[in-house]
């Protein structure tokens, strides 16, 4: 018998054609998708700024700021990564996170699921950081802390995060060594705002000054509320100190002392307020002469303090006039080093690079991440003169400039 | 302590606690007549502190003279919202018309707060008048010069009110409906129009606190509600219904602020829910309620 070949029905040969041409184009297809994942068209970057509520004299500025970085970053073509062979541009995603906790996080969870950014900077201050860092931990994202770094953010366990500033007991370390040179001065009395920040830095700074032999005569903490400082006043007037040190990151909080301060007669040799931005020294007028500040940067015509300022300019501010514009520019910086030392932007590479880098500035000062994830940058002292905060630093240029505000309002 | 140091401090804490009472005064005023407890209390307190900087600011007048100028205008704002907000729900049963009465004003304070906040942006949060005068000193206890004229123009617009609530006709009906309503209402008082002059006035005594707070301290977007819940503690400290209650509980609480505060400055803010409970433990009518 003459069997004839089996043949598949025509309709069912016509499937099977188009089902392996679909899986075939699907396989295509797909494998040009992941390669086209993998070549990303830019570095997108989430950040919350607190362009509303308390923090806003401190740090409203800075959407503009890192807006200019960008732009600078850009003019140049990008950032260089090494895995896809191509210099990217990088792209901002900026919300107000409006001074409050809940919201920046909040916010940092929409940038990691909605706007899918490749990395994080942090908000402004401990407390917030501690808050809005859960996001890096959650959706493992690097995050870059530009102001945050007391013990509380780095005891727990967030391979994620890490700050370019020391820890925040030792932020008055040059502070200290300009007072130890110092003559005439004995006694000091400490006042902090009641937040994470504040607290920490008052109490390195008081323990440092122990060290040093110097008596701490008053020292205390003030709720963030405190509207009416006259008992407090009173009881540092008691005291009689030497120095009076406020520490303080809301400008509000700080304005309201040293305006009823003046008006109670308190005159002692010198008055620090470690955070004084441009609203504290135009709220306080001609009485914040002489006042020491600290900033994180000082007067200098090294390329990083020429680059800093042309930032500055074009996000309209000068670097004098709000203190953690020096901050900024260093997490600017040490965030183009990790991208560039990593060389991609998979998330466990920037973070490796984030802890690895090494880099130095205004012609000397070492940046390096330590294994917590604490950095080297630390304060400089300031002082106010007409308006507007000069360079007590280098030391020895410090020791020279120094004046005593000897109770001068 | 010495004496000079006690007086130092109850002299801090009568100054501060003149202000309290004139914006605690003007709740009690509004709850006391319309039964309604006015949560957005606080933000005309704030919106006035607001328009006094900006007039000193901007235009360059004396504070002083805008403590003048600008809170009899918050006058007509109060009577406007009361006619708007608060009339509409009159016709509704009595519990709830609290009710809703002060939701909506819970309302109205979170709109206050969320446009001044958005005003604010990209300016300074607080809004503080650099406005200075030198201290006088007797002996070692200082007078704070700013502070001292504060409390005259507090003692001053406390005593205008007294003698319109005594003296004129609106003032008394004002009495008169705090008393007995539909007794006031068949006496022929017009207790629709009262309920409305008694928002204005309230809102008018919160004017004139913000604008002396932002001459002294300092008003933000925020503030509204807090010194809305603090004033709440003063006129249930001092009792419902009780003007020198009010006066009186202001002044407590100015001086257990400065008092505590001394000592611990953490207790300072908390110091005055303390002593509400403590009142009310021993008085649940207040100090002078009845």
């Amino acid at each position: 018998m003459n069997r004839s070949p089996r043949r598949t029905p025509p309709v069912a040969a016509l499937r099977r054609a188009l089902a392996t041409w679909l899986a075939a184009f699907a396989l295509v297809a797909g494998a040009g998708a992941v390669r086209a994942q993998d070549t990303p068209s830019e570095i997108r970057i989430g950040a919350t700024v607190s362009l509303s509520g308390p923090y806003q004299g401190i740090v409203g500025p800075f959407g503009k700021l890192a807006s200019a970085w960008a732009e600078r970053v850009n003019a140049k073509g990008g950032i260089f990564l090494k895995q896809y062979n191509k210099t990217l541009p990088v792209k901002l995603v900026m919300y107000d996170d409006k001074s409050e906790p809940t919201t920046a996080l909040s916010f940092y969870e929409r940038l990691a699921t909605v706007d899918k950014v490749d990395l994080f900077i942090g908000p402004f201050s401990s407390g917030m950081n501690n808050a809005a860092m859960q996001a890096a931990l959650t959706h493992q994202i690097p995050y870059f802390i530009p102001e945050g770094n007391d013990a509380v953010l780095f005891d727990t366990p967030n391979p994620w995060r890490a700050t370019a500033t020391a820890q925040a007991d030792a932020e008055y370390q040059r502070l200290s060594e300009l007072y130890a040179r110092l003559k005439g001065v004995k006694t000091f009395a400490i006042l902090a705002r009641d937040n994470l920040h504040e607290i920490a830095a008052a109490q390195g700074f008081a323990n440092r000054l122990k060290q040093s032999g110097y008596q701490i005569v008053y020292q205390d903490v003030a709720p963030k509320e405190t509207k009416d400082f006259a008992s407090i006043i009173l009881k540092i007037k008691q005291a009689n100190p030497d120095v009076v040190s406020v520490e303080g990151l809301a400008p509000p909080w700080t304005i309201q002392f040293l305006k009823q301060a003046r008006e109670l007669g308190l005159a002692p040799k010198d008055v620090v307020v470690s955070h004084m931005p441009v609203p504290v020294i135009r709220a306080l007028g001609d009485a914040s002469e002489n006042v020491i500040a600290m900033l994180w940067s000082y007067e200098g015509d090294t390329p990083d303090h020429r680059e800093l300022d042309e930032l500055c300019k074009a996000a309209g501010i000068e670097r004098w006039q709000y203190s953690e514009a020096g901050v900024r520019f260093v997490t600017y910086r040490w965030i183009e080093e990790a991208l560039k030392r990593a060389g991609t932007l998979e998330h466990e590479a920037v973070r490796k690079a984030m802890f690895e880098a090494d880099f130095t500035l205004y012609g000397g000062d070492r940046v390096r991440i330590n294994e917590k994830g604490y950095g080297s940058l630390m304060t400089y002292p300031m002082q106010v003169r007409q308006g507007r905060l000069v360079s007590l630093w280098p030391l020895e240029h410090g020791l020279a400039a120094h004046a005593f505000k000897d109770g001068r309002w | 302590m010495d004496i000079q140091s006690v007086l130092q401090l109850v002299i801090n804490g009568i100054l501060g606690g003149g202000v309290y009472a004139l914006a605690a005064l003007g709740l009690a005023l509004i709850f006391g007549v319309s039964g309604v407890l006015n949560l957005a209390h606080g933000e005309f307190l704030m919106l006035c502190g607001f328009v006094t900087f900006l007039g000193y600011d901007r235009l360059g007048i004396n504070p002083f003279l805008l403590v003048f100028l600008i809170p009899p205008v918050f006058f007509a704002l109060g009577y406007g919202f009361e006619r708007i907000l608060i009339r509409p729900l009159a016709l509704r049963k009595e519990h709830v018309r609290l009710a809703s009465a002060t939701l909506v004003t819970l309302g109205a304070a979170l709109i206050f707060e969320d446009v001044a906040s958005f005003a604010s942006a990209g300016t300074e949060f607080d809004k503080s008048i650099g406005y200075f005068i030198g201290s006088l000193t007797v002996g070692s206890v200082v007078l704070p010069s700013l502070k001292l004229i504060i409390f005259g123009l507090v003692l001053l617009l406390m005593a205008q009110l007294a003698w319109f609530l005594k003296y004129t006709y609106v003032g008394l009906a004002v009495q008169a409906v705090t008393q007995n309503a539909r007794g006031a209402q068949l006496s022929g008082v017009n207790t629709a129009t009262i309920n409305g002059v008694a928002f204005g006035l309230g809102t008018f005594l919160a004017a004139a606190a913000g604008a002396l707070e932002v001459i002294h301290s300092s008003v933000s977007p925020l503030v509204g509600l807090p010194l809305t819940l603090k004033y709440l503690c003063i006129i249930v400290m001092g009792g419902l219904g009780s003007f020198a209650g009010v006066a009186l509980g202001g002044l407590i609480i100015g001086l257990s602020e400065s008092i505590v505060g001394y000592f611990t400055p953490a207790w300072g803010q908390t110091v005055a829910y303390l002593l509400l409970v403590g009142v009310l433990l021993v008085r649940p009518k207040g100090l002078l309620g009845r």
